[in-house]
């Protein structure tokens, strides 16, 4: 699956949980929300191969350097 | 994860505190209901008063500004424009989505533009010795917000600040034992100097920057996901950031941070007559709002800019780094403009 995140984009080719998604990127789950294919999911939900998967980060107030 | 009001598919959390999974109808059913809860908790205004709320162009104050007019309120909107990366469109990109929520509310939106009423913009602050931009930026702010508010009549100033912010603010305050600020921070400020400081209120204080995205995802509230580009390294998202990573340890954290200091805050606060007279002292000279000084702090950093333009000064070395550091920034905060849900 394709994840984008921070300008980035990543690439997991297997499934995976949002968690599991948010861990492999070094994410706090409280910081972010998911989106697949442009609706939002909850952090048990299975991401697959297919997905167009974008997590954005909520945190407002600047950027650490 | 089932939607604990209906069964179907929760698609949104609350914050762990609250253990609530919802589905998307139910969660912006539940989100107006529980800031309705709030403002009622905290007697933040009655049903006839005049709102303005001061919109920035993200999630939260656009967000608040939607819920209460959802809610039934007369809510006006207030953006300032200070020229935030006037080259990359930051500020403008935030007017635009503050006026594409107006036009959709139906509802007034005044704009104060920083560079219209006094030919500055915030880029002209990024070398003031000892001063931060941030701090530049929040005088302004705070500065038009009131302006505005007296101006239009409004009985009520509406922030966006968010859970996160009020904790990591309290932080802040915290650990410089800021005995000053901690005086001040609640979810209502009340009136004072004869309605010149207009009353204050937040209605998200008891919601997270998370609870706030969802939210403004599932309406399709459209807001400016890019962070300022002059605000990389700001002492609060610090804060925020070792907030998070104690939350992610121990989940409901802020919460109890917050409301303990809701709790126990009368202890930082001088007498009710002491705060009065503080702040009816004087008048601002140039501007006439209350003002502990002769000359307010909006005006002073006006007056000072000017003053340094009109001799006509340049600006140093430590000026051009910050400006390459805030393109750099903006390199990656354009590529969000472009991709962010309120795009085109």
């Amino acid at each position: 699956m394709i994840i984008r995140y921070l300008n980035r984009q990543l690439e997991l080719p297997e499934r995976a949980s949002v968690l599991k998604v948010l861990r492999h990127l070094g994410v706090l789950p409280e910081t972010v929300v998911v989106m697949r294919n442009g609706e939002l999911v909850a952090r048990d939900e299975i991401l697959y191969p297919e997905d167009d998967v974008e997590v954005i980060r909520v945190i407002s107030g600047g950027r650490l350097p | 994860m089932k939607c604990k009001i209906c069964g179907g598919k929760a698609v949104a959390e609350a914050s762990p505190e609250k253990c609530l999974a919802l589905c998307a109808p139910c969660y912006v059913d539940w989100f107006p209901r529980f800031i309705a809860e709030t403002i009622r908790k905290f007697r933040m205004f009655a049903a006839q008063d005049r709102l303005l709320v001061a919109v920035s162009g993200g999630k939260d104050s656009l967000a608040v500004w939607e819920v209460l007019c959802r809610l039934g309120y007369a809510a006006e909107g207030l953006h300032v424009n200070l020229s935030i990366g006037a080259e990359h469109g930051y500020s403008s990109a935030s007017q635009r989505h503050c006026e594409e929520l107006a036009a959709r509310l139906g509802k007034a939106l005044h704009v104060v533009d920083l560079k219209q009423r006094h030919q500055l913009e915030i880029g002209d602050f990024l070398d003031m010795k000892d001063r931060p931009v941030c701090s530049c930026c929040g005088t302004f702010k705070r500065h038009f917000m009131n302006a505005v508010a007296v101006e239009r009549g409004a009985d009520v100033l509406v922030t966006g600040h968010n859970m996160d912010d009020e904790c990591a603010t309290l932080l802040g305050n915290v650990l410089r034992w800021d005995l000053h600020y901690l005086s001040r921070q609640a979810p209502v400020l009340p009136a004072r100097t004869a309605g010149q400081l207009v009353r204050k209120v937040k209605p998200l204080c008891h919601l997270t920057e998370r609870e706030t995205t969802q939210y403004a995802i599932l309406r399709g509230i459209p807001y400016v996901r890019a962070e300022c580009p002059f605000s990389t390294g700001a002492t609060t998202i610090s804060g925020k950031h070792a907030l998070d990573l104690l939350e992610n340890r121990s989940p409901g954290t802020k919460r109890r941070f917050y409301d303990g200091y809701l709790k126990n805050s009368a202890v930082f606060r001088p007498p009710e007559a002491e705060l009065e007279q503080a702040a009816a002292e004087l008048s601002c000279v140039d501007c006439g709002m209350p003002s502990a000084h002769e000359v307010c702090g909006s005006c002073r950093l006006v007056r000072f800019m000017t003053e340094r333009k009109a001799q006509g000064q340049t600006t140093g070395g430590r000026r051009r780094r910050r400006r390459a550091a805030a393109a750099v920034a903006a390199a990656a905060m354009q590529a969000a403009l472009d991709t962010g849900p309120g795009a085109p």
